[in-house]
């Protein structure tokens, strides 16, 4: 009742904002918080026997552990090379004003490439560079095996090499506006002053877009955390944080270890919230640049 | 009109909220029907809750017609010619049987069953390794029944109070992409020679697949385990790992046609339905049965506690067990359980029989204790993902 | 940077992306194993075939129309559930934006991996009704898709500058909800069919969350038919990757042409 009268008194501006956003709200906390909300629950009362941390230790120990160093050396050198790769692809195109359509092409290609990490990329990779690839059958002609150098689609290189099929376009897509943001007018304004090109980017261009670029490479960083399907091809039973979670789901457990999923998810979910925040923090001083 | 827009979005959400709340009071059906299932462990009682949908074929075959479907999961076209089986199922009874997720392992068949309760495309009947009938019964997800041919079935192929039926079994081979593969490794011990560097391939990860588990029994066979202790052979397939001649990948169609799977352990009879393909690409597979470590195993077929269609899934129990089915497993290289009452019977041919592996390897076969198969799976649980998976 | 590395770094990183798409169109459309190619027979075997089994498959037909409704039904929950919130946010509360854009990022802390776990505990045992239609898999791609729904959006709204249209029309003695209609909305368009398109891509690219739920989709149904038609499974992949990259091609080619040039991504 008291509620209703608050709300009746509020300014039309404030009821409208209410109506627009309970829906939201509701949504969010029906499909996302309360599922979490779930796990982490599950996660902090292993085997129904009240609160304990034990579980959340189990998840990091032994193969767990493991897991969790594959996944984030993974992560982390994919969101570096990507991030790296994109940066300059999308640096390249920016400087190119011709030809005309291959803005359009890439634009359109990365968007599709970028939601790509699934299966059919596994089997296109396995084509190409598999024991039985077409590359590697090409460069085994010339006398060169593919293989010995690393470059095969299973093994922690090949899973590098396969997800940045789909980290450099997303790096792309997301540094195109922070390279936007920079002014042509603050080079031409440098040139004036009698800057080189090299001291434009080492002292007005890179401090501005490092913040920009290191939030683009935490994005890459949780999207290739998260990635499943591709890893689902390529190695089934690989010591990846999805696969395991994967495994868990489908029961094939240790007696005693039934809690583990809802462990191991609580410690992704942590992860990612932590990248996410950083991120937050490094767009806002993005914006302070960017913002007209 | 203007106002009520705002207000819809409003009314929306509370009808969620509302929806949400009685979800959570109509929870106790599905759940805690399949605890008490499981609870009262053995059969007798579950198989008396199972629906009476007669007790001739015809009379089955009538009931299942009514129910016009039996949903299946994880019957690939070439394992042991399902898709024969299949074809003559649906030709008989005109009842459809489509399969989901053809390529499924054991263990997702399971978790298939959990995560479609109470749905129209729940599973209606099953087809898992040894290796998980335990687990389904623990869980509560199958129920017995007893086919009409019951007593024609070999007591080692089937639970006693019709928890399972092996209707068909094989023998674990190793399968030899002749043009890839110079010198066909014949045994498990060529496994680990150099040459084969990069293509010993499972079917699978043991901890979820039937066939990938049968090959883990058999390496400990060859290396002085037994049925009692399969470190052995899981110390063995760790070497292979790290000698570098196992390789990840899973086998496949895809794999074995591009000839990225260039050896194979795999059961006798996935192999001849796949002649014809792999000959359009110009290879040939030889598939032995090595000498050093046989073992054969059945596939566990019953139907799901509650699924949506029991008298078909009754009649498919009967179909794979009858002769039609069983002729049809023969055809795919499979031996089917009531191999001896049909030859007694003269309805196998010579021909057909030349399909199977040979007599005194068949002869050779025992099959382990339930008691032996839960042992083994916990051990191989339990050092497998250390071992071999993550080591 | 000069023009020979600029343009050496297009060349290999094209080489990159077009290779495996290569390698598989040549697994998918000639039966010749790479084991066999020589000299000799790198012309054999070459067939559209496979096209034509994955195209009259109806299993694959239905589980495209599901994607399509899915990709569809997605889009427009999106749509519903942020558009008036972006737009009261940007017009009557811009402080408040700073937290919207991070309050719609927070899905991506959870992804559909991990999501599946906490759905199998809460919706799968206690609301399986929930989960029985494939379209109950909406709720959660919409999910997914509002981190870049919304920063589309916002992207429109600070492209027309819709603030200052709302005071102008506001002057007019305009109603709010007039405003919202004939004004704002009308200007969005760029930006709605951005985010549907992006909507689209990721529908038509989900893997983990169905395959776990066991639902149907185009994705799903691809793995499974690719394990027993080798060959017309990638080709099906191929052809679905190529149509989803001209179609987006497309719906960005239009909005240039019509000057609408928006920004769909970024953080």
């Amino acid at each position: 009742m008291r509620l209703w009268q608050l709300f009746s008194r509020a300014n039309t501006d404030t009821r409208i904002g209410i109506y627009v956003a309970i829906p939201f709200f509701l949504f969010m906390a029906l499909f996302l918080i309360y599922p979490t909300v779930a796990i982490v629950g599950s996660a902090l009362s292993p085997g129904d026997s009240g609160f304990s941390f034990s579980g959340l230790g189990n998840a990091l120990s032994g193969s767990y552990r493991q897991g969790f160093l594959n996944s984030t050396a993974l992560a982390a050198t994919t969101a570096l090379i990507g991030g790296i790769l994109g940066l300059t692809l999308a640096a390249i195109m920016r400087s190119l004003d011709r030809p005309r359509w291959l803005h359009g092409t890439l634009d359109s290609w990365s968007a599709v490439a970028s939601q790509l990490g699934g299966v059919p990329l596994a089997f296109a990779f396995i084509a190409a560079i598999g024991t039985q690839g077409l590359l590697t059958k090409l460069f085994g002609q010339l006398g060169i095996n593919i293989n010995d150098f690393g470059i095969s689609p299973t093994g922690f290189w090949g899973l590098v090499v396969v997800y940045l099929y789909f980290q450099i376009p997303l790096m792309f897509l997301v540094s195109l506006p922070a390279l936007n943001g920079l002014r042509k007018t603050w080079r031409e304004a440098a040139a004036l002053m009698g800057a080189s090109p090299t001291r434009y980017w080492l002292q007005i261009g890179i401090p501005i877009l490092t913040p920009a670029a290191l939030g683009g490479m935490l994005l890459l960083f949780v999207n290739s955390f998260a990635a499943y399907a591709t890893a689902y091809v390529l190695d089934p039973g690989g010591a990846l944080v999805p696969l395991q979670i994967r495994f868990l789901l489908q029961g094939n457990v240790i007696s005693g270890e039934e809690d583990l999923g809802y462990a191991i998810v609580t410690w992704v979910i942590t992860l990612l919230l932590a990248s996410l925040f950083l991120l937050t923090y490094l767009q806002r001083r993005t914006l302070r640049w960017t913002r007209s | 009109m203007r106002q009520m827009k705002l207000i819809a979005p409003l009314l929306v959400s509370a009808a969620l909220v509302l929806s949400a709340c009685s979800s959570t009071e109509s929870t106790t059906d599905a759940t805690s029907a399949s605890a008490d299932a499981s609870s009262s462990a053995t059969s007798t009682e579950a198989a008396a809750g199972a629906p009476v949908c007669g007790t001739t074929v015809e009379e089955i075959a009538a009931s299942a017609v009514a129910e016009g479907k039996v949903n299946l999961i994880a019957l690939p076209d070439t394992w042991a010619n399902y898709k024969g089986i299949l074809d003559s199922f649906k030709a008989t009874y005109g009842i459809e049987a489509p399969v989901a997720n053809p390529n499924a392992s054991s263990a997702d068949e399971l978790t298939a069953v959990k995560t479609l309760a109470d749905q129209p495309d729940m599973p209606d009947a099953l087809d898992i390794g040894p290796s998980f009938i335990q687990q389904a019964q623990d869980e509560g997800l199958i129920t017995s029944y007893k086919t009409t041919n019951w007593d024609e079935i070999p007591d080692n192929l089937k639970g006693a109070n019709g928890e399972w039926i092996g209707s068909y079994y094989g023998i674990m081979a190793i399968a030899s992409n002749k043009t890839l593969v110079e010198n066909a490794p014949r045994t498990w011990a060529d496994l680990k020679k150099p040459e084969y560097k990069g293509m010993v391939t499972l079917n699978g990860d043991p901890r979820e697949a039937g066939a990938s588990f049968a090959a883990v029994v058999a390496a400990s066979l060859a290396n002085g385990g037994s049925y009692d202790d399969i470190m052995p052979g899981i110390q063995y397939f760790a070497d292979l790992k790290s000698s570098g001649n196992l390789q990840v990948i899973d086998v496949t169609e895809a794999a074995l046609l591009s000839g990225d799977v260039p050896i194979a352990l795999d059961w006798t009879y996935n192999f001849p339905g796949l002649q014809a393909q792999l000959a359009e690409v110009g290879f040939e597979m030889e598939v032995v049965t090595p000498a050093d470590g046989l073992y054969g195993a059945y596939y566990a077929q019953m139907p799901v506690a509650a699924g949506p269609h029991p008298c078909a899934a009754q009649l498919w129990m009967e179909h794979i067990t009858g002769n039609e089915g069983a002729l049809g497993y023969l055809e795919g290289g499979a031996i089917p359980a009531r191999l001896a009452t049909m030859i007694e019977a003269g309805v196998v041919t010579e021909e057909q029989l030349a399909k199977l592996p040979s007599a005194e390897d068949i002869a050779k076969i025992t099959f382990p204790t339930a008691e032996q198969t839960e042992a083994m799976k916990t051990q191989l649980t339990e050092n497998w993902g250390s071992m071999v998976a993550d080591a | 940077m000069t023009k020979f590395f600029k343009w050496g770094f297009l060349i290999l990183l094209a080489l990159f992306f077009v290779v495996p798409l290569l390698a598989m169109a040549r697994f998918a459309f000639q039966s010749v194993p790479v084991a066999l190619l020589t000299g000799e027979t790198w012309l054999k075997g070459w067939s559209i075939d496979p096209i034509i089994t994955a195209s009259t498959d109806p299993a694959m037909w239905s589980a495209a129309k599901t994607s399509v409704l899915l990709a569809v039904f997605t889009s427009v929950l999106t749509l519903v559930l942020l558009m008036p919130l972006a737009i009261v946010t940007e017009i009557k509360a811009p402080r408040m934006r700073p937290w919207l854009t991070a309050l719609t990022l927070l899905p991506w802390v959870v992804p559909p991996i991990a999501l599946v776990v906490g759905v199998s505990v809460t919706f799968r045992t206690g609301a399986p009704w929930f989960l029985a239609s494939v379209f109950s898999l909406v709720p959660f791609y919409a999910l997914w898709a509002m981190p870049f729904t919304y920063r589309a959006l916002d992207a429109g709204l600070q492209a027309i500058n819709a603030r200052t249209l709302y005071e102008a029309a506001r002057s007019t003695g305009a109603s709010f909800p007039t405003i919202i209609l004939r004004v704002i909305l009308p200007n969005m368009k760029a930006s709605i069919v951005a985010a549907a398109a992006l909507t689209t891509a990721l529908v038509l690219g989900e893997f983990a969350f169905a395959s776990l739920l066991l639902k149907e989709t185009l994705p799903t149904f691809m793995v499974n038919f690719q394990q027993s038609q080798a060959r017309a499974g990638l080709a099906l992949a191929l052809i679905i990757l190529i149509f989803t990259a001209l179609a987006i091609g497309i719906v960005v080619r239009t909005l240039r042409r019509r000057g609408l040039n928006v920004q769909t991504t970024g953080l």
